[in-house]
């Protein structure tokens, strides 16, 4: 059985080709303007990579913020919970997961079966987002994959006391201008991405093994400040991106069995 | 006027000759042009059961109340406009009181009509109008309130009389008050009230203090109005107002009844605009109401005995705080995913006990609006009451809409997901918005919440 997950989200496009229980291929495409391009896209080269045509996929589950603009994917599902399929195929002991993307943080409290039983958003404010790191990379004239190694040399913290990327873009430079390490501002701004999303999922208690996705879990320095501040280990899957997509894999692979020998046009 | 706009908003008969002029004068003013009227006939059919008698004739109770508010000074009339929480028996007493006097909620009636059946684009300049005259854009000032200011500024409804501020609790509204009062020199009668003694209390402990001292606020309010408006405001048209009242809360709970059917026969789309426009009436929008909502409980029963429904029979359901004006944000998008909403705690009375009876009829009122509903109260009183619709209604899932400017009601939403998660073990999901400013709205944002939500909730029946 062979199907794919597209994850599309607001930074990136992601897609994940199983074959019965294997990742035989996944791609990761930054979205430029169209989300129905930038889908087909990563599909076609996800595709290209396995050696395999669309028509040879069995099922395919779209998730993210452009899901709903797929027009070849057979079902959309919320990403939330496509993340909370992919991490406990991954990490079946899993049963916190923060996902941080260009747009959005999440954490979600999951159960023994990897199905979702609480979960926390933020609101339509970018801070504690890709986005809030994404502008403060600008502002320091840094690039984002410098910014997790940069920090971890970081001997004297600096406070961003402004959870609000506008402001905190204003403190940011004034903080350089007054001569502080780069490094100690790149931690300062992490730890305020950390104290934002642990305190939006604070209810749900986190705990070891919590698991950190999307593309901000590829800074060490997040991870590292998630860790400081929740006080619990933090584990982050090899491919931290495309979770949501194995996620929306998985759920083709399912929504497949469910619906054998009926079109999957009708599911 | 196009007459298949007229009737799907019920206009019909006799009543065309005497209300198409004004609706047309009205709809001059508002600056509705016939592609307007093409996209509100498609928003209004889409989102609401127009195939419904009764539900056309709410409809034109409705755009009536936008009319008659619109053109009062041009007809004559001198005008008051009362505020949130709606102290709506002095309003119809208002109105009541002399066929030159007419009362409303200005801000609930504008957004009612127009967010509905237009979509942000006539909201919009309005809102951007009271961002330019006091009101801070964004989530800062309320979205109703900068409907007020905006629309009188634009001359889009007319300079009032007076102004009735309700309610202490509300900090925004005596703030728009100052401005308006500071703009055009209005006079303002506020009305104050205090919590409860007991934060645990409601509805059953509603001390007789508190009810003396909020029935003498009022009494002081009518007075005021009185004084500006040339008109004793007596006790008689108050207790003919109440009367009045008592009969539409009567027959719209006659209706909600109804909701509790398998499937639930009418979308929460509908049964909100019901609730708001037979609410927000003052005069003949009420008597009107009582006729439409008798007309709709006969074809709500007959879509119960058909077994039709927006939402499949068997279906979970879920309870929803409060939503915005435009049905299509929120309960379109529940009802979408296969949850039906049974119920609102916006249209529901409180369940239990016997109400107290006053001979004043001012103790009356205070004691009746303090028990209707948490506006007067603690955070505990709102979980309280929710508690008690969600065994009332039987529901699988809690929606808590937040109306994000309304800086009262920040805890309590967070309160109440914690408290009924744990003791009534359903799910809860808070919903941040605006209940007319979509400005701001995220579709994808609230896709996503909504849509793992209802998979919580479906999973658990």
């Amino acid at each position: 059985m062979r199907v794919a997950g597209i994850d599309v989200g607001a930074g990136t496009a992601k897609t994940v080709i199983l074959e019965d229980e294997e990742i035989v291929s996944w791609k990761v495409m930054p979205v430029q303007g169209n989300v129905a391009q930038a889908a087909e896209q990563v599909t076609h080269e996800a595709l290209e990579k396995a050696g395999i045509s669309l028509e040879a996929l069995d099922c395919i589950v779209s998730t993210g913020y452009g899901r709903d603009a797929i027009p070849f994917a057979h079902r959309a599902i919320s990403e939330i919970i496509c993340h909370a399929i992919g991490v406990h195929f991954l990490i079946p002991s899993a049963r916190i997961i923060i996902d941080i993307g260009a747009q959005d943080s999440k954490v979600m409290r999951v159960n023994q079966d990897g199905k979702v039983i609480d979960f926390a958003m933020n609101d339509k404010c970018a801070a504690g987002t890709g986005r809030f790191l994404e502008v403060m990379a600008q502002v320091l004239g840094v690039s984002l994959e410098e910014m997790g190694s940069l920090s971890m040399t970081s001997k004297n913290l600096c406070s961003i006391s402004s959870t609000c990327t506008v402001f905190a873009e204003t403190e940011v430079i004034s903080l350089r201008a007054e001569g502080k390490h780069i490094e100690d501002l790149i931690a300062g701004i992490h730890r305020a991405i950390a104290i934002r999303v642990v305190t939006m999922g604070s209810h749900m208690k986190f705990n070891h093994g919590t698991v950190f996705t999307g593309g901000v879990a590829k800074n060490v320095g997040v991870k590292n400040a998630l860790e400081k501040t929740s006080g619990v280990e933090i584990i982050v899957p090899t491919e931290p991106q495309i979770t949501g997509a194995l996620g929306a894999a998985l759920a083709a692979r399912e929504a497949c069995k469910k619906h054998s020998g009926s079109a999957m046009e009708d599911m | 006027m196009d007459p298949e706009f007229l009737n799907l908003i019920g206009i019909e008969g006799e009543e065309l000759n005497k209300e198409v002029p004004r609706l047309e004068k009205a709809f001059g003013i508002l600056k509705i042009v016939p592609k307007d009227i093409d996209r509100a006939k498609e928003r209004v059919s889409r989102i609401f059961s127009m195939e419904l008698r009764g539900m056309r004739k709410i409809w034109g109770i409705a755009v009536k109340e936008l009319v008659d508010l619109i053109l009062a000074k041009e007809e004559g009339k001198k005008v008051a406009y009362g505020s949130y929480p709606p102290l709506s028996e002095l309003l119809v007493a208002g109105s009541l009181a002399s066929d030159d006097i007419y009362c409303s909620p200005a801000e609930a009636v504008i957004d009612m009509v127009l967010s509905p059946m237009f979509g942000p684009d006539k909201v919009v300049p309005i809102l951007e109008t009271a961002e330019r005259h006091g009101l801070a854009p964004n989530l800062a000032a309320c979205s109703f309130l900068k409907t007020r200011l905006g629309a009188i500024v634009n001359g889009i409804v007319p300079i009032p009389d007076l102004l009735l501020s309700f309610c202490f609790l509300c900090d925004q509204t005596p703030k728009t008050d100052e401005v308006l009062h500071d703009l055009y020199g209005i006079p303002v009668a506020y009305v104050d009230n205090i919590f409860e003694d007991n934060g645990y209390g409601w509805p059953e402990d509603i001390s007789q203090e508190r009810v003396e001292y909020f029935a003498n606020e009022i009494r002081c309010c009518a007075e005021k109005f009185s004084q500006v408006m040339e008109h004793e405001l007596t006790e008689e048209k108050v207790r003919e107002a109440v009367a009045l009242n008592a009969n539409v809360f009567r027959a719209a709970a006659d209706l909600r009844e109804f909701m509790k059917a398998d499937p639930v026969p009418l979308s929460q789309s509908d049964f909100m605009m019901i609730s708001r426009a037979v609410y927000s009436a003052t005069r003949r929008g009420s008597l009107e109401g009582i006729e439409a909502l008798a007309i709709l409980s006969e074809e709500v029963k007959k879509r119960i005995n058909q077994g039709v429904g927006p939402v499949a029979k068997g279906a979970p359901r879920v309870l929803l705080t409060n939503a915005p004006m435009d049905p299509s944000p929120l309960v379109t998008v529940i009802e979408g995913l296969g949850l039906a909403i049974p119920a609102t705690s916006l249209a529901s009375a409180p369940i239990k006990g016997t109400p107290r009876a006053y001979d004043s009829i001012w103790e009356h009122i205070a004691y009746t609006l303090m028990r209707r509903r948490g506006a007067y109260h603690s955070s505990w009183g709102w979980i309280l009451q929710l508690k008690e619709l969600a065994s009332v209604w039987n529901v699988d899932g809690l929606i808590i809409f937040v109306h994000l400017p309304c800086r009262q009601y920040e805890l309590f939403p967070l309160k109440a997901k914690e408290v009924i998660e744990k003791e009534i073990g359903i799910p809860v999901v808070i919903i941040e918005g605006d209940f007319v400013d979509l400005r701001d709205y995220n579709a994808q944002q609230t896709r996503t919440r909504l849509e793992t939500f209802a998979e919580l909730v479906k999973r658990r029946k």
